[in-house]
């Protein structure tokens, strides 16, 4: 009977396991890392992290909405729990956000059940395939829907950014695959729109791992466009963007732990001599962030060029991939430049700080090794005939694209920007305070009276003072509302 | 063989003997009486257990249906005693559910209190009596009986609170009665009759300006007893007065049996077209979701802990009563599901907020700071049903707003989701607060006076151990909601078609 119910309810195939088996992988190395951080509570984190590998396991093979609905409001209350490490107030925050937008996701599944999509499978219509796409918006933070990323992201302890950044926003478009097969060219231009702003935003980026987050955004971007386009080259580009990405973030986020620990700062400047201070760890984030401009010979080169099929005949789409392709790039060398290479012999390194080893290596070095297979094989992973990906074209392309990149940041001293805070709820408040008082011609505000948790708070709470007040307090004329109702009724009827 | 008519009488005349007994009892010695409520409760529950035991095969196929005359009088003067599937489930959910609770009251209560042992073991009674009648005066009587006797209830903590609180439900419920009363008095002048087949065969024979009052008297003396939205008044107060067992007594127990008259009154006995030919079943949806709505508002706005509850026991009813009136299959699938999940829910919140309240001295929301490093384990359960309530899997609360949200779109009602949906966003903010405030720390000074208030014979591990039973209760409802699946089909199949259920023995 327990087989019949799996055969009815999962669906395993190539796909659906290779994306298991990458989740997994994730997952492990980051669980692998957090020895590295003395948590306490260590079981109840472990608990979390399992239930959290049933729930995105559940939800990558399961062709049954409830059982995909249950997984990820599943991976929403592990994630939250997780978050829980990094802080109290910024878990919330999560959790009420994935709130909306999961209770918004249940409500357009059970609209696309009704439609007759009883099993998760292709849907046909545009409206249908749009409320999916704003319904896994939230999580996956398509564009407008992404603001509670950079965030999360860059507050979390760093193991829970590696598996937040790494997979839980690609469990999204792990539906949109099996789902939006035609391609939606909402989800095209919205992915076009995620790549140029959160590549700005990561350009102007100070610390590390806010850059790391914009950078998750901009990648995803990619992985939109490939299955926006409904091309099947782009599509089994995204496919395999989602692995490698997934994996090069992980491998990244998990680094960034490691530089914070020995840098003991965030801030992207403040990574002077990184090369001298631990060799290995620069090699790993070099290879990570090669990954994510897609340099040939490296699987990000291979997903890119399937992703770019998007483009299609189109002039206008193959000249502005190749902008975006730049964009990655500054944005990467920007970090190069002033993190890693920003050599300065005069500065005394600590020699008592060891380079890194053990778990960590193993952690942050393990994605990277299997990036670099992937590149081998990946014509064998996607479930197309593609066997040449063009290497020697794509190298003078990416050279072209480096010496456009070097070239702009030469001339901006290297994007060089103010040192910025920490992106946090109540900042972004204030930004949107500001651009609607912009609008309305008045003075700009610096300052949050009331933070972000308790401005919802306080909207909610002044609803209900609302209606308490409308309501007779008195029992008699409570009582009396009894005559009135019946009559209501019998004149009614 | 066992008669299974005797078991189904004796599982209502043992309550009231039992309650008969324990005043005697007092005067003989009264440190027998505990082992005489424990007996009782045992000997209730094992005959009900056997009671379905006997009937298994029946019950399995979906078919169950007894039809007994009290005394071999038939209809028209005697008292019948109908027993379907729907009343079967009903009865197991109550019967699960009053089981546990007595057993909560003795490490509450203490068993000191002779009184409230009575009082309790005659509602057990009359709920027997409302879910195995077959005859609609009895069922106003046993909704007086348990009018009468839960109103002391109320009031058992002695206080001005909640003799106030008894009071106006006292109020609230014979207004209810009195509705019901007129409407079972026309009912019997025109049909000279008060048998539910009867009634059910012969409603259109009344006219039709009489059935309309005959249908508004009974929605509104129903709809009183439940608490939906401009008669809801007297539910906060009275959960906020009583004794934790007794909110959730009403919270999880009372409230199922009038969920259950609500179903065979108007489905069993009226016909549900009666309903639809008056355009009734619209105007009830939207006063439901109203209700539900303003049920959840006034929830955030409380901050006593129990009239939270309270608020938010009114916002899930108005989704109930909106679901089940939809009559549809899959609604009235998603209706008993949601009861279900409701009453369990409901229950463990407020037998675990109980276990709580004893560590503080007011049940206000400002003193529950530091809550939870009194008992994390017990804390640990109250945020995992709140997160059920809300409608977080893996529990039972998950799928009972899956369905009901899917019943509300089948029907082509694409606008009172989002309402559900936005009042779970209200709870979901009252019930993250309440958790928030009970991790944080609080530092005791040296001359802070704080001594807790319990009784003496307060019983630490008992009502531990029943409040976490109902927590996992609701995690094993939620993980193997399959197996409750089949019965609850099984249940609609009467409800859709209950004339059929006459002709089946």
């Amino acid at each position: 009977m327990l087989t019949e119910l799996f055969i009815e309810n999962f669906e395993v195939n190539k796909l659906n396991m290779m994306f298991v088996l990458i989740g997994i992988i994730i997952t492990t190395v980051s669980l692998l890392s957090t020895r590295d951080y003395t948590y306490e509570h260590r079981d109840w984190f472990n608990l979390s992290i399992l239930i959290y590998t049933i729930s995105f396991v559940m939800i990558i093979l399961t062709n049954n909405w409830i059982i995909f609905m249950i997984g990820w409001e599943l991976v929403t209350i592990t994630t939250f729990a997780m978050l829980l490490w990094g802080g109290n107030k910024i878990a919330r925050i999560y959790l009420i956000i994935q709130f909306i937008g999961s209770n918004f996701l249940l409500y357009v599944i059970l609209v696309i059940m009704n439609a007759g999509y009883t099993k998760i499978g292709p849907i046909d219509n545009f409206n249908l395939q749009l409320l999916l796409i704003i319904g896994v918006g939230v999580k996956s933070a398509i564009i407008g829907l992404h603001f509670w990323l950079p965030i999360v992201h860059s507050r979390a302890p760093s193991p829970v950014s590696a598996i937040l950044s790494g997979w839980v926003v690609k469990l999204g478009f792990v539906l949109l695959l099996k789902t939006v097969i035609t391609g939606n060219i909402v989800l095209f231009y919205a992915g076009i729109a995620m790549v140029i702003y959160a590549g700005i935003q990561a350009i102007l980026a100070t610390d590390y791992k806010v850059l790391l987050a914009f950078s998750t955004i901009s990648q995803l971007g990619f992985v939109a466009i490939g299955i926006g386009s409904g091309n099947t080259y782009a599509y089994w580009g995204s496919v395999l963007h989602i692995i490698v990405h997934g994996l090069a973030k992980t491998s990244l986020f998990l680094g960034s732990g490691y530089w914070i620990k020995k840098i003991k700062s965030r801030t992207i400047y403040d990574f002077k001599n990184g090369w001298y201070k631990d060799k290995l760890n620069s090699v790993l984030t070099i290879l990570g962030l090669l990954v994510l401009v897609g340099f040939p010979f490296i699987a990000g080169y291979n997903s890119k060029t399937l992703v770019k099929y998007a483009a299609g005949d189109g002039l206008f789409f193959t000249y502005l991939f190749h902008l975006l392709s730049i964009l990655t790039y500054i944005y990467v060398f920007r970090f190069l430049k002033w993190g890693i290479f920003n050599l300065d012999h005069d500065e005394e390194i600590d020699q008592e700080v060891k380079y890194i080893e053990g778990n960590t290596l193993f952690s942050i070095g393990l994605p990277i090794i299997i990036i670099l297979v992937i590149g081998f094989v990946s014509n064998s992973l996607i479930g197309i005939n593609y066997t040449d990906f063009h290497l020697l074209e794509g190298l003078i392309k990416n050279s072209v694209y480096i010496i456009i990149a070097l070239s702009f940041l030469k001339l901006t001293n290297w994007a060089y920007v103010e040192e910025k805070p920490v992106p946090s709820m109540d900042l972004f408040l204030i930004k949107m305070k500001n651009w609607y008082r912009i609008i309305t011609g008045k003075e700009k505000v610096k300052t949050l009276e009331v933070d972000m948790e308790n401005q919802i708070y306080n909207i909610l709470i002044n609803i209900s003072k609302f209606v308490y007040k409308l309501l007779p307090k008195k029992i008699q004329s409570q009582l009396l509302l009894i005559p009135i109702v019946v009559l209501l009724l019998l004149l009614f009827v | 063989m066992i008669n299974v008519h005797n078991i189904l009488i004796l599982l209502i005349i043992i309550p009231f003997f039992t309650a008969f007994l324990i005043p005697l009892i007092d005067k003989w010695k009264k440190e027998k009486r505990k082992i005489l409520v424990i007996s009782a409760n045992i000997i209730e529950i094992s005959l009900f257990i056997s009671f379905i035991l006997v009937n298994i095969g029946k019950i399995k196929e979906g078919i169950f249906y007894l039809e007994y005359n009290l005394g071999g009088w038939l209809p028209p003067l005697g008292i019948m005693i109908k027993t379907d599937m729907l009343s079967l489930y009903f009865l197991v959910l109550v019967n699960f559910s009053m089981f546990l609770l007595i057993f909560y009251s003795i490490g509450y209560i203490g068993h000191h209190e002779g009184k409230y042992y009575v009082l309790i073991f005659i509602i057990w009674g009359a709920i027997q009596g409302i879910l195995v009648t077959g005859d609609i005066f009895n069922l106003y009587v046993m909704l007086e009986l348990i009018l009468i006797t839960s109103a002391p209830l109320i009031a058992f903590k002695r206080n001005i609170e909640g003799t106030e609180a008894a009071i106006k439900y006292m109020f609230y419920g014979i207004m209810g009665g009195l509705f019901i009363f007129i409407a079972i008095i026309l009912i019997y002048f025109n049909l000279g009759t008060l048998n539910y087949n009867e009634i059910s065969v012969n409603f259109n024979m009344i006219p039709i300006h009489l059935q309309n009052i005959i249908v508004v008297f009974f929605l509104i003396g129903i709809f009183i007893k439940i608490g939906i939205f401009p008669l809801h008044f007297w539910v906060a107060k009275v959960q906020s007065a009583a004794p934790s067992p007794i909110s959730a007594f009403i919270s999880g127990v009372l409230i199922n049996v009038y969920i259950y008259d609500y179903l065979r009154i108007f489905w069993d006995v009226f016909g549900f077209e009666v309903l639809e030919n008056l355009k009734l079943d619209l105007l009830v949806i939207i006063i439901a979701i109203l209700s539900s709505l303003i049920g959840h508002i006034l929830a955030l706005y409380e901050e006593d802990i129990k009239k939270i509850l309270a608020y938010s026991t009114i916002g899930h009813l108005g989704i109930i009563i909106a679901t089940l009136t939809l009559n549809t299959r899959l609604s009235l699938i998603a209706g008993l599901f949601y009861v279900t999940s409701h009453s369990l829910m409901k229950i463990s919140l407020f037998t675990t907020s109980g276990y709580l309240i004893q560590h503080t001295p007011t049940n206000s929301l400002k003193e529950f700071k530091g809550v939870a490093y009194e008992n994390i384990i017990i804390f640990s359960g109250f945020i995992i049903v709140a997160l059920g309530m809300v409608g977080f899997p893996p529990m039972i609360g998950f799928i009972s707003r899956w369905y009901t949200i899917k019943s509300f779109i089948q029907s082509g009602y694409f606008i009172p989701p989002l309402i559900i949906i936005f009042g779970s966003l209200f709870a979901f903010v009252y019930y993250v607060r309440f958790i928030i405030n009970g991790f944080r720390k609080v530092h005791l000074e040296e001359t802070d006076d704080f001594t807790l208030v319990l009784s003496i014979l307060y019983r630490e591990r008992l009502v531990k151990v029943i409040a976490i039973t109902f927590v996992i209760s609701v995690l094993i409802s939620g993980l193997f909601f399959k197996f409750l699946y089949i019965p609850i089909n099984n249940v609609v199949n009467i409800i859709l078609s209950p004339v059929l259920s006459i002709f089946i023995l």
